[in-house]
């Protein structure tokens, strides 16, 4: 009998534990203007870049606000959010409506254009390489012509210990070239500390990489001190001849600050179109509806203290490929670059 | 390898088991325990979602008990790896847009599913006898106890990391039916904690130290009921087969509320059915 006492308390306590409102507190309303009021709200306390691109937040909210009410359709919901996180101006802010149909908004540059017609593989693939070899899933390499080695890093997030092994590889294979692409054009990014570990193995010295800070506070000027990244000689080998990088609208965030650690030393040229603009590193949230968005939370900036913030890092020479060209197989930008590496000969 | 590990673990107890009975002429009853159960956990970190999270879980746990007529000591390490959800929001798709090399875009269905979550607790438990009914049956301890937690789950949306290092008066009581059968009824909130969570950007990077260090260093804060705020409700039931064998099925209910700039709450109740085995001789 006392055993089945025990027993019914046990369930008493569990049925009673279940009740998430008393123990979770209270739950967010899933109206739309409180998803309005909660996109915004967090925004506000957690966007990193108003102060570097001079965005009055509270403006917006003057325009889109009024725009929301409780019959709000989720349809409508779309377009306003899309259009209060496109002022962003940020490859790095997204919105993923789900369980709606509705496609991934993407705000900033890489919204705007869609796709890009200033790069395509192939065309090096069939016109410029003796052969395009595939290290890794995002490692490709080969010979171009001028004895210039080619290396197209197709993200920033394989883990440090692969790229070790890779470039100890690859710099193996080039030990006799006269200088080496490094082609990012197409590389949406990853991992910071694998872009500066990628930079140092073709550092000299040690140097200032790049510095941020982060939010650390609701007020728009609510930041930790800088934090900066070194980067100093990585690996068992370096390589030091002459280094073409080569970028373009669709090189971003992590690809952005390995552009901007290599332009630190002078045998490395930047080569191509200006980069996308999305240093900061990114958060995902959530709204009361499920939906999902993303936002920049720091400020990042070059070694000299300048921000290129929805600007983009511009290049050392500004070669912009012409479509045509590109469909037609020729690609202006990578014929410069062997041509700076081949000038020496 | 795995032998290594569950010999460590076993010496790491049995030191327990000198300390705890240093100094003592009385009879003390020592047991290790192995369990598993059923827990549901569920969450709010406000500080990345307004959803409630839960998950049901599978919970395993390995213990050292020593008790006396006047002490007890425990050590437990339990360890959940399990999977967690929104509890509106089972399953969340969407359409991706990806850029084609010849200027068009493709679109592709895509889904949120289940995330990892992992979750582990060590409790290390001291109590003195406090009071005791006439006929003995009854004895309320009073002690101290350590408790590490930790959790985290990387979802393809937020991330929810907390950590918990506290120091928890706590209280057991014991009731003891017969020789064979006895319940332990335990409470305990922590006084002293040291909280770690997602620092305010949740992005723990320092430019220096990998995330799982500089979380520890840019996400701690000491905090006490002021702001850590967390009830461990424990109930077992222990049957004595015999000198060697015995078994329990225990009821563990933890709540907590951790106040920042965001708040997070999250409680979990489990069963769990244990296998006692006793490290005294016969005699």
């Amino acid at each position: 009998m006392k055993t089945i006492k025990i027993v019914f308390v046990i369930a008493t306590l569990f049925s009673l534990a279940a009740c998430d409102e008393l123990l979770l507190g209270e739950k967010e309303e899933n109206t739309p203007v409180n998803n309005f009021e909660m996109l915004w709200g967090d925004i506000d306390k957690m966007y990193g870049g108003f102060a570097v691109k001079e965005i009055n937040w509270d403006s917006l909210y003057d325009v889109y606000r009024p725009q929301v009410n409780d019959n709000t359709s989720d349809a409508e919901l779309y377009t306003i959010f899309s259009k209060l996180l496109g002022q962003l101006d940020d490859n790095h802010v997204s919105l993923i409506p789900t369980n709606t149909g509705f496609p991934v908004y993407q705000s900033g540059i890489v919204g705007r254009l869609g796709t890009f017609t200033d790069f395509k593989l192939s065309s090096i693939k069939d016109n410029y390489i003796d052969s395009l070899k595939i290290y890794s899933g995002t490692i490709l390499y080969g010979t171009l012509k001028g004895n210039v080695g080619y290396i197209l890093l197709g993200g920033m997030e394989e883990g440090i210990g692969t790229y070790e092994k890779a470039f100890d590889f690859l710099f193996e294979e080039f030990k006799n070239t006269d200088g080496i692409i490094i082609d990012i054009r197409n590389n949406p990014g990853g991992i910071d500390q694998e872009s500066v570990y990628i930079a140092g193995r073709f550092a000299t010295e040690t140097k200032t990489g790049f510095k941020f800070r982060l939010k650390n506070g609701p007020e728009h000027d609510d930041f930790t001190p800088f934090y900066e990244y070194t980067v100093s000689p990585q690996g068992k080998s370096q390589y030091t001849k002459g280094v073409a990088v080569m970028t373009h609208r669709f090189s971003i965030s992590a690809a952005e600050t390995f552009t901007m650690a290599m332009s630190q030393f002078d045998h490395v040229t930047i080569v191509g179109d200006t980069t996308s603009g999305a240093f900061s590193d990114m958060t995902s949230r959530e709204l009361p509806n499920g939906w999902v968005y993303t936002i920049s939370i720091g400020d990042w900036r070059s070694a000299d203290g300048t921000s290129y913030e929805g600007i983009g890092f511009p290049p050392d020479v500004l070669v912009q490929n012409d479509s045509t060209d590109v469909a037609n197989g020729r690609d202006e930008a990578l014929e410069k670059a062997i041509a700076l590496l081949s000038k020496g000969k | 390898m795995r032998r290594k590990y569950l010999t460590a673990t076993l010496l790491f107890f049995c030191s327990f088991s000198a300390f705890a009975g240093s100094g003592s002429g009385e009879k003390k009853l020592s047991y290790i325990a192995i369990g598993t159960g059923y827990s549901q956990f569920n969450m709010i970190d406000r500080k990345v979602s307004p959803l409630v999270y839960g998950s049901a879980q599978s919970p395993n746990c390995l213990s050292f008990y020593q008790s006396s007529e006047r002490s007890i000591f425990r050590a437990d390490i339990d360890f959940i790896y399990s999977y967690l959800s929104p509890k509106d929001f089972s399953e969340r798709s969407f359409v991706n847009i990806y850029p084609n090399h010849n200027g068009t875009l493709r679109e592709l269905a895509a889904s949120f599913t289940k995330s990892s979550l992992i979750q582990d607790e060590i409790t290390i438990e001291y109590l003195r006898l406090l009071k005791k009914n006439e006929n003995g049956k009854m004895n309320l301890f009073f002690g101290g106890r350590f408790n590490q937690y930790f959790s985290y789950a990387s979802t393809q949306a937020p991330v929810f990391v907390f950590s918990e290092l506290s120091l928890n008066p706590s209280l057991l009581l014991r009731y003891r039916f017969n020789e064979t059968v006895e319940t332990q009824t335990g409470l305990s909130v922590p006084l002293l904690s040291l909280i770690t969570q997602m620092p305010y950007s949740n992005d723990p990077t320092d430019g220096e130290h990998n995330y799982f260090v500089s979380s520890f260093l840019m996400g701690s804060h000491l905090a006490s009921l002021n702001r850590f705020q967390r009830v461990n409700f424990q109930q077992s039931l222990i049957k004595k087969f015999n000198h060697r064998w015995a078994v329990a099925l225990d009821y563990n209910f933890y709540w907590f509320h951790y106040r920042n700039e965001s708040d997070i709450n999250a409680y979990s109740n489990s069963i769990t059915a244990k296998v006692l085995i006793s490290l005294n001789s016969k005699k």
